[in-house]
């Protein structure tokens, strides 16, 4: 058979992708219930980290923490023994350097002060923008005051990365207008 | 295989044509993940199980490939056994795969991956390209290891994310950018070739 007629490259191509297909997508189908675990997995250790539960809390995650509003199941609140919140955990979503960055910030009852901040999907630059994910770095926003009308800035206290400043600005442009939605939408419905 | 291929191979991948330092290959990949040494053996155990594997499918399927689409058949290759891996870590590893992040879907565009199926997968049996796939990957992590220990040293003041900073040196915001890693890169290859070059005109004059 001529190897390099033309019916011979278009069936060799077409069984080429057909076969190699087939095996990611049956690979994809089999793992999916694992991935989609792990995933959950990843996103309720974020929600209970940011609300200042211990990560060994995720067996118990239902009684825990539960969603704070009927209209909104993305929104977490910790209660305490007499069913008063505790904190709440927002969901934090915006555009990073290279690609979305998502995660949660945890808020105190009184919105007050930042609880935590933790991420769950990153694409930043490794070894520079991707250092958003060390815990020194998400540490540091643990406490951190709010006022209505004024943004977190940097300094004081407050760090960004070396040589990684339009990813540390993106994470503080996606952080302060996550909180103003929630002062704005949010806090009036919950502090009821 | 012949007596003494491997070793030939090796020693080939390893110095006389190593993928950074001779070919220059690779160079993107190495720029971004070597400023810290985990990222770096983490890339460079990534990219010697895809070379590896894909230079062995190729390798397997040569006589198979047309001539006119080898390129699209061997970056269709690359990219399957890349997403596989993938899927596998997600499900099995997710720690690790978390630490990986956007790594597992660069090593598709590494160029030595391409590089060893045009050059060798391509027109050699299986065994020997898978072979010569992992010894490729090898030199590859090696440069890697060496430039990341010096980033990593002198950027951050630690090794493997352990302080060792004892002294208390200022550590040079430079070593953490990508440039850092073009004057080390530059170096080494200046250094090599210059060992290369000696040895070659040494054994001129001898010979």
């Amino acid at each position: 058979m001529n190897k390099d007629s033309y019916v011979y490259t278009i069936v060799f191509t077409f069984v080429l992708t057909a076969f190699f297909a087939t095996i990611l997508a049956v690979t994809q189908a089999y793992f999916l219930p694992a991935i989609t675990e792990n995933e959950t997995k990843v996103e309720r250790k974020a929600i209970l980290k940011v609300l200042g539960l211990p990560e060994d809390a995720l067996p118990t995650f239902d009684e825990q923490v539960v969603p704070a509003l009927a209209s909104d199941l993305n929104i977490y609140a910790t209660l305490d023994a007499d069913g008063e919140p505790l904190g709440y955990a927002f969901p934090l979503d915006g555009q990073g350097l290279w690609g979305s960055i998502r995660g949660y910030i945890g808020i105190s009852a009184e919105f007050d002060r930042l609880l935590g901040l933790e991420f769950i999907e990153q694409n930043e630059t490794p070894g520079l923008g991707g250092r958003i994910d060390e815990a020194w770095y998400k540490e540091q926003f643990a406490g951190v005051p709010l006022a209505q009308g004024q943004a977190i800035a940097y300094g004081d206290g407050l760090d960004s990365i070396t040589g990684a400043t339009s990813s540390s600005n993106a994470v503080l442009g996606i952080l302060n207008a996550t909180i103003e939605r929630v002062m704005t939408e949010h806090k009036e419905v919950l502090a009821k | 295989m012949k007596k003494g291929a491997v070793k030939a191979l090796f020693i080939r991948n390893i110095w006389d044509e190593n993928q950074v330092l001779r070919q220059i290959l690779g160079i993107c990949s190495l720029l971004a993940v070597t400023n810290q040494l985990t990222n770096s053996l983490v890339m460079g155990i990534g990219l010697i199980f895809a070379v590896a594997l894909s230079s062995l499918t190729i390798s397997a399927l040569r006589n198979y490939i047309p001539h006119r689409v080898r390129m699209i058949a061997q970056t269709l290759i690359i990219a399957a056994w890349v997403i596989l891996f993938d899927i596998i870590l997600k499900a099995v590893l997710p720690d690790i795969s978390r630490a990986l992040g956007p790594y597992v879907g660069l090593i598709i565009t590494n160029c030595i991956i391409m590089g060893r199926a045009e050059a060798f997968a391509q027109m050699n049996p299986p065994l020997e390209s898978l072979l010569d796939g992992v010894f490729a990957g090898l030199g590859y992590t090696i440069v890697l290891v060496i430039i990341a220990f010096v980033r990593e040293l002198l950027g951050f003041g630690t090794i493997l994310g352990v302080d060792v900073n004892f002294i208390g040196f200022e550590t040079w915001t430079i070593m953490v950018m990508p440039p850092a890693a073009f004057f080390l890169v530059g170096v080494m290859i200046w250094i090599v070739n210059n060992v290369v070059a000696r040895k070659q005109a040494g054994g001129g004059k001898r010979g």
